[in-house]
């Protein structure tokens, strides 16, 4: 009885309500039975071309022929193991900031800045020590984790700093920092990532190149140390300056004050604000389709115009939709329950 | 204020001194690669003929025309797309975000569904999934064109509408377009301030007069003549075109955007005191009426700053048009006349600025916006700031 009550209570409390439920009930079959069929039992699993594509199904053969591919791009098969030792390395480094006893914890970020393009370096371009692969051929999910860890790496310190500029008492830096943060605002990155295909060459002295790669994780980095910049300073703005005064008092100077009293509370508030941001980096890095790199967006027309397999574009793109999604989602819903659990600041009077 | 000490003195000099030592490095090195090979300074080449075509342009364009000219179209295709998708965006984002708060749970949840599904997937693949698998499938050959009385046809080269060639007197016909909507925003702001005072008019003659007068030009002016478009065995030789890229980049940052905006009104309407929905209840407005009369307006103060970044970040994102080669400032400037002139420096900081001022003044137009509905101490303006002088 009670859930009788309260199906009518949720889906048929009106006359608009009851026909508005029938109607998005009527549709969601429609659509879910025309899904279902399309997707699993219209579709194909195994073959060798676009040959075993059935009429109104997907082709889900062509992800499984080419799930190399979108992984780890058109690395060379048999060094495919490096790749893989690379992200192991990078998740063994990320262990000791869930250690307890360890303090300073900003050493070991400071120990990845120069850690992870190393190994980045060593394991995946070869580094003097294994086969020498093209930057050219890096690509799918790797290129997309590349880059986003090492944007996110690198864009972390830069905005905090220009968050702090940005609040300074001294007119140049709080002049310098609010130019850069608004103009890189203001720009499509698209624009900055032409900057850094086309146009930073031209300012570099003779003799002296440097790797797309690098040009484009340096431009990414510009780019989201500034709304970076933005979520640090609103978490700033929000600690209590009862704070500030407080460890002004007991007689910490700026570095220490931002360091152990202000920074540690604009982290906790910020959180989720932060995950958002990261979010937004990782599919910002979809753009680099446009300068030419195979990252998982970008691989998916390569690969679907290989002979064998025309017009795979949907099943690719679906895909690639898929992988992004649950990075994504994933990162919000950690955000989410980490700022429950973060969420320790007393209620404050003087909040504004 | 603080007194400014020797040291901090130091410190800023050396900042901007170091900040010079940097420019002034790449500026010579930039200068010294340009000199060697042969490029060229400067923004002369703006006036040399483009001799590229564009598929989608909003005013007249020949391959004849002017480097500065392909600058033009491309804002303008930018401007264009901007100004739908922020459209769409808008009312999309409002119709999720008033689902999301039905009592009907299923609405409420299929909105949740939506949202958590699009803003999770990159707006590229969005752009991409629009052009590749939904227009380009969808759209008929060109051959089999669907005709609408000879004005419309539809293809899978886009919509082709009939266009519009200016005569003699368009130019009198602009300023009574231009004056009635200075009129039209004249007469909505003075019934505003008659309403606050408590006085009721009916102003929808003077709404229906001042559009009659260009209307009536229009019909006895003939100020612009109407061309159809004309199909040729391969392709329509007159009328406008607007391309599915245009629609893949509109449909996909609408959607896309819409899931922000949807919880920007979600939150914002949250944050309405409840007793003002249980006073207008009580006041007896219908669920529309206090909707429209007492929540949104309230809703309104609150909003207005966040959807300005979304409407900044729908005029950035335009740009990733370019993957699927719609004709945008991005893509026309950016790509092909940076390709054909090499003037990588130029083309791009022109670009930058271009970006950088929509941005700004979008900015300023929301803020003038916003600063019009509320004081200036956050509050809405209420009658209690019209001076009485009527009694």
């Amino acid at each position: 009885m009670t859930l009788i009550k309260k199906i009518k209570k949720d889906y048929f409390n009106s006359p608009l309500n009851s026909i508005l439920t029938l109607l998005v009930i009527f549709l969601l079959t429609k659509v879910g039975i025309w899904f279902v069929n399309w997707a699993f039992i219209n579709a194909v699993w195994v073959g060798d071309s676009a040959a075993v594509a059935t009429k109104n199904g997907a082709t889900w053969a062509f992800i499984v022929n080419k799930i190399r591919f979108f992984m780890f791009g058109f690395f060379p098969k048999d060094q495919i193991w490096r790749i893989i030792v690379a992200i192991v390395l990078i998740a063994m480094s990320m262990i000791p900031y869930f250690i307890k006893g360890i303090k300073y914890k900003i050493f070991i970020f400071a120990g990845h800045m120069l850690l992870w393009p190393l190994i980045i370096f060593i394991m995946l371009s070869g580094g003097g020590i294994f086969e020498k692969v093209s930057t050219n051929d890096w690509g799918g999910l790797t290129l997309t984790i590349i880059l986003s860890l090492l944007g996110l790496l690198y864009s972390f310190p830069i905005g905090v700093v220009l968050a702090l500029s940005r609040r300074s008492e001294l007119p140049v830096i709080r002049g310098l920092s609010i130019a850069y943060i608004e103009f890189f605002r203001g720009i499509p990155l698209i624009t900055i990532l032409f900057m850094s295909s086309v146009v930073v060459p031209f300012f570099l002295p003779e003799g002296v190149a440097i790797d797309k790669i690098v040009r484009v994780v340096i431009g990414m980095t510009f780019f989201q140390s500034a709304y970076l910049a933005e979520v640090i300073r609103g978490g700033l703005q929000a600690i209590p300056k009862g704070q500030y005064e407080a460890a002004e008092s007991l007689g910490f100077r700026f570095g220490l004050q931002s360091y152990l009293i202000i920074l540690p509370q604009v982290f906790k508030i910020t959180v989720s604000n932060i995950g958002g941001i990261s979010i937004s980096f990782i599919k910002d890095t979809t753009l680099v389709l446009i300068i030419g790199m195979f990252d998982l967006l970008g691989i998916v027309n390569p690969l679907a115009s290989d002979s064998n397999w025309l017009g795979m574009e949907p099943e690719g793109l679906i895909f690639a939709g898929i992988v992004y999604w649950l990075i994504c989602y994933s990162i919000s819903r950690i955000t989410d329950k980490a700022e429950d659990k973060l969420n320790t600041l007393p209620e404050s009077g003087d909040k504004k | 204020m603080k007194k400014i000490s020797g040291k901090n003195l130091i410190i800023q000099s050396g900042i901007i001194a170091l900040l010079l030592g940097v420019f002034i490095f790449f500026g010579m090195s930039y200068v010294n690669n340009i000199s060697k090979r042969n490029i060229g300074i400067g923004f002369g080449f703006l006036d040399d003929t483009a001799g590229f075509s564009i598929s989608q342009t909003l005013i007249e364009y020949k391959q004849s025309d002017t480097f500065g000219r392909t600058f033009v179209i491309g804002l303008l295709n930018t401007l264009l797309a901007s100004v739908i998708g922020i459209l769409l965006a808008s009312i999309l984002g409002f119709i999720v975000g008033l689902m999301r708060m039905s009592t009907n749970k299923l609405v409420g949840g299929i909105s949740k569904v939506y949202v958590e599904l699009l803003r999770n997937i990159p707006p590229l693949l969005h752009v991409l999934f629009w052009y590749q698998v939904v227009f380009l499938n969808i759209l008929p050959p060109f051959k089999e064109s669907i005709n609408i009385n000879n004005w419309i046809y539809i293809n899978v080269r886009g919509i082709t509408i009939p266009s519009f060639v200016p005569n003699a007197n368009s130019s009198t016909f602009n300023i009574l377009v231009f004056l009635a909507i200075i009129g039209t925003f004249f007469v909505s702001k003075m019934k505003k301030e008659q309403v606050l005072r408590g006085i009721h008019k009916k102003y929808w003659i003077w709404h229906l007069g001042i559009i009659l007068v260009p209307l009536i030009y229009a019909t006895m002016g003939n100020p612009y003549s109407m061309i159809l478009p004309e199909i040729t065995k391969f392709k329509f030789s007159s009328g406008m075109t607007l391309r599915p890229e245009l629609f893949s980049v509109v449909v996909a940052l609408s959607t896309y955007t819409s899931t922000y905006i949807s919880e920007i009104v979600r939150s914002s309407i949250i944050a309405v005191p409840k007793g003002q929905m249980e006073a207008a209840q009580s006041l007896g407005f219908g669920p529309w009426d206090r909707l429209r009369l007492i929540i949104v307006p309230q809703a309104m103060r609150t909003m207005i700053p966040p959807v300005t970044n979304q409407y900044l970040n729908i005029i950035k994102n335009t740009s990733l048009g370019m993957a699927v080669a719609y004709p945008d400032l991005t893509a026309v400037f950016a790509g092909t006349t940076l390709n054909q002139t090499g003037r990588a420096l130029e083309v791009m900081s022109l670009v930058m600025v271009t970006y950088l001022s929509i941005s700004l003044v979008t900015s300023l137009l929301m803020n003038w916006y916003n600063s019009s509905i509320i004081n200036k101490k956050g509050e809405m303006i209420s009658t209690e700031e019209i001076p009485y002088d009527i009694d």
